[in-house]
Formats: C-alpha cells, sequence, structure tokens
C-alpha cells in the first residue's frame, strides 16, 4: 500500500522539517504512525518515550561496536613484552653483550 | 661457545704495578717486580726464609718475582715499560699467577686478560697471545711442576673487566640491568696508565675512551723523591713500600711516626687534575651518562677528588685492584663456563 500525504506550505512546515533530513523517509513515517496510534490507544506519553528509548537501546551495542572499531582501526599496539621472572636477564641486554664479547673473542 | 669441561678459566691481569689472576677456585695478587735470580748470591737461604718467595725458570732464563724480587732490590725491576708487552718479565708474572692458580691436573687453559686502550691494536693483541698461547711447563721452586696448554686467548680494554665485575655474577649472568642498560664512563687508575672507558648499553664505544701514560706509580715516585728530601728516607726503588706509605698517610722515622698527608695530598690534587681534565675532553660534563664509574687501585685515594667533578661517581667496592680481573673471569666464564 503507497500512502501519498501532502504537506501544506505554512502549516505542515514543521512537519517538513523533520521529515527532510531523515535518512529512512518511510520507517521514520512508519513509526511516527505508529507512536501516533498507541497515543491514540490509550498509551500515555510516557510509554511513547519508553517505547522510543526501548529501540534506542536495542540499537546501542551495534551502534558502540561500530564507534570503537573505527576508533581503534588506525590505532598501532604495541606486543607485549614477555614478561620477566625476577633474576632473569634482560633479553635484549643479553643479546647486546653477548655481540660484545662476541666481537672481542673474535670467535 | 663453550670449552668443556676441561677448560679452567684464567683471567689474568698484568698490571705495572701489580699482577692479579683469578679462576672460579681462588685468585692471587703479586707485585709486579721482576728480577733475574742469578744475580742474588743466597737464592737457596731466601727462599727458606721467605716461604711465599717465588723463584721460577721463563725460557731458561731463572726469575725472582713479586715480593721476593722486591726483596733483593737492587737488582729487581717494577717493569715500568710501556713496550713490555710479550716480555720475558711479563712472561715471568704470567708463570707467577699461573702457578699460583693452575692445578696440576688442569690441561687446558682459556685466558681472558685486558689491554690498556692506547694498547688495544692488533700488533699489541698479536704480542700478547704469542707470549700466552701454547704449552706452558713452569718450574717454580718449591711447587710440583705444571704443564698446561693455553688454546685460546682473549683481551678486552682493561676498564672493560670493571663493568662486566659489576653488572655480571660469579656465573657470568647479567644481573644489573640499570647499569648495564646506560651510557657509563668508567676511569681505571692504574699504576702507569689511567684508562677511560665509554660504554653504550654494554657496546664498547671507541671514539670516547683513551689511554694516558699517568697514573699512581708517578705520584708514588714524586712522594719517594719528597720522602728522600724531607725524611732522608731512600725509597726511589722500593715503590710498594712508598704505596703503603701512601695509603696510611704515615712512614717511620728513626722509630717515630710521621704523618705524610702534606707530602701526598698535593701530589694527589694533581693526579686528579690530569686525570678529570682528561675525562672532560671526552665526556664533556658526563650529563648524559648513567655514571662514572672509578676503578683500578689507585681509584680509592682519587674517587673523592673525581666526585667532585662528577657527582654521580661510582666505585667498584673495596677491592678495586681486582675488579678489572673479577670481570674478565665472569666474562669468560659466561661465554665457556
Amino acid at each position: 500500500m503507497i500512502i501519498h500525504v501532502r504537506l501544506r506550505p505554512g502549516h505542515d512546515d514543521d512537519i517538513a522539517e523533520w521529515y527532510e533530513p531523515q535518512a529512512d523517509k518511510a520507517a521514520a513515517v512508519r513509526d511516527a504512525i505508529r507512536a501516533y496510534m498507541r497515543s491514540q490507544n490509550g498509551e500515555g506519553q510516557d510509554a511513547v518515550v519508553r517505547a522510543a528509548v526501548i529501540q534506542a537501546m536495542s540499537e546501542l551495542p551495534n551502534l558502540v561496536t561500530g564507534a570503537v572499531r573505527d576508533a581503534l582501526a588506525s590505532y598501532q599496539f604495541a606486543p607485549r613484552q614477555a614478561e620477566r621472572a625476577p633474576g632473569d636477564e634482560d633479553p635484549e641486554l643479553a643479546a647486546r653483550l653477548d655481540a660484545q664479547l662476541d666481537d672481542f673473542f673474535g670467535d | 661457545m663453550n670449552t668443556g669441561i676441561d677448560t679452567t678459566v684464567l683471567a689474568i691481569d698484568l698490571g705495572y704495578g701489580f699482577s692479579k689472576a683469578a679462576t672460579n677456585r681462588g685468585r692471587v695478587l703479586i707485585p709486579s717486580m721482576v728480577g733475574p735470580a742469578e744475580v742474588v748470591r743466597f737464592e737457596s737461604d731466601v727462599i727458606a726464609e721467605n716461604g711465599h718467595g717465588i723463584a721460577l725458570e721463563v725460557d731458561g732464563r731463572r726469575f725472582f718475582v713479586g715480593e721476593q724480587a722486591e726483596l733483593q732490590s737492587a737488582s729487581a725491576s717494577q717493569t715500568l715499560d710501556v713496550t713490555r708487552t710479550g716480555s720475558a718479565e711479563q712472561k715471568a708474572l704470567f708463570y707467577a699467577v699461573a702457578s699460583e692458580l693452575v692445578k696440576t691436573t688442569d690441561k687446558t687453559v682459556a685466558i681472558v686478560t685486558g689491554l690498556p686502550v692506547l694498547d688495544f691494536d692488533d700488533r699489541h693483541k698479536t704480542s700478547m697471545r704469542e707470549m700466552l698461547s701454547g704449552e706452558h711447563v713452569i718450574e717454580r721452586t718449591g711447587k710440583r711442576k705444571r704443564s698446561f696448554t693455553v688454546d685460546r686467548v682473549y683481551i678486552i680494554p682493561q676498564a672493560m673487566g670493571s663493568l662486566f665485575a659489576l653488572v655480571l655474577d660469579r656465573r657470568g649472568k647479567l644481573v644489573d640491568g640499570d647499569l648495564a642498560g646506560g651510557r657509563v664512563g668508567i676511569v681505571d687508575v692504574g699504576t702507569l696508565t689511567t684508562n677511560f672507558v665509554l660504554v653504550d648499553r654494554l657496546r664498547y664505544v671507541e671514539t670516547g675512551s683513551d689511554s694516558i701514560t699517568t697514573g699512581m706509580g708517578e705520584l708514588l715516585q714524586k712522594v719517594a723523591k719528597d720522602l728522600k728530601r724531607e725524611h732522608e728516607l731512600d725509597w726511589g726503588l722500593h715503590l710498594g713500600r712508598v704505596d703503603r706509605a701512601v695509603r696510611k698517610r704515615a712512614v717511620e722515622v728513626r722509630g717515630a711516626p710521621v704523618n705524610i698527608s702534606g707530602i701526598v695530598d698535593p701530589h694527589l690534587e694533581a693526579l686528579a687534575d690530569t686525570v678529570i681534565s682528561r675525562a672532560r675532553t671526552l665526556w664533556g660534563a658526563a650529563a648524559d651518562l648513567r655514571a662514572v664509574i672509578v676503578t683500578g687501585g689507585g681509584s680509592l685515594e682519587l674517587v673523592p677528588y673525581i666526585r667532585r667533578a662528577y657527582t654521580h661517581t661510582r666505585t667498584v667496592g673495596d677491592d678495586p685492584q681486582f675488579a678489572n680481573v673479577t670481570g674478565y673471569l665472569r666474562a669468560g666464564l659466561r661465554r665457556f663456563g
């Protein structure tokens, strides 16, 4: 079913202003009609707000996951250093020392 | 590389003042005094009177070494000669320390030793290797004959030994990451030479390293001259006695103790000025160095003066004479132990 609605200049400018930026215009209109229907069926303003919040909350995990993914897309994590037990040699310094001894000892 | 359990690692530091050596079984220090034994008329009596006299044979010539040679004064010489690397006198010092530490059952020996920075070149290394390498038979009066083969000789810049002594444990394991992880300057005050070595995270930096032919020997000779002039003590050929007097700041003259601080301190200050001046040329204010390590036999006397110039001066413990040889041994044990 296709419903045509005419917005009258000077009377429905507020609707036009709300409608224009909607990304999914059909879904936005459907949601608006359902909200109106619920209010007409006796649900109060609180119930409308609650339904809107529940809807928004259900989308929150995807929203957060997407935002975090975008933020970390270019972040370079340093490889985690292997933890050394007390008394263990620093592997980098030990390698430098052995290289120096190789130079001195020459074989 | 590991030379195997049959090889003994012998660390030696044949200094101009004292010769030091160590294995993982013990260590020895003798004055670097060598005298030809043939000029001593009553050799057997001297040895008998002094139980720790060292008389031995090197390439067909007999020598007194250490305290025994010092007692023979006129015929003995402290080999204050920069060209002596590989000489018979130096070999006599090697035999003297080896006869104390190499066991009669030891057959194969790996030697780790050092050269002053100025002599750390192919010519001196070759002379040192030729003198130490190969088969040795040590015949020392009063001791059983020792026969062993030196199959490896490893040579490092002298002062590096002191750093190794600080950062390695007795098995050669790296234990001081703080000092090992920084730039460090080492001042090694010896008898004839003072070595300056720059190390950057355990790597030797040749451009920041140098030697000067100044050390405690020069100071001892000046003090000996003053002792002769002021107190008629003729110790010019007995630098070991002068050294002990300098450490105690006292001598005995005609049975009475005499304080000699007034003689010693000005000479110490002059020596310290020379050493600090060279260090400043090499390292400036040493602000980028984690520490300035002062080591060597003369270091205990000079540390207070050097600390005035470099507040981050560190010492190597109460026995700085042994610091280099201790480090040679630990480096050797890391590689071959």
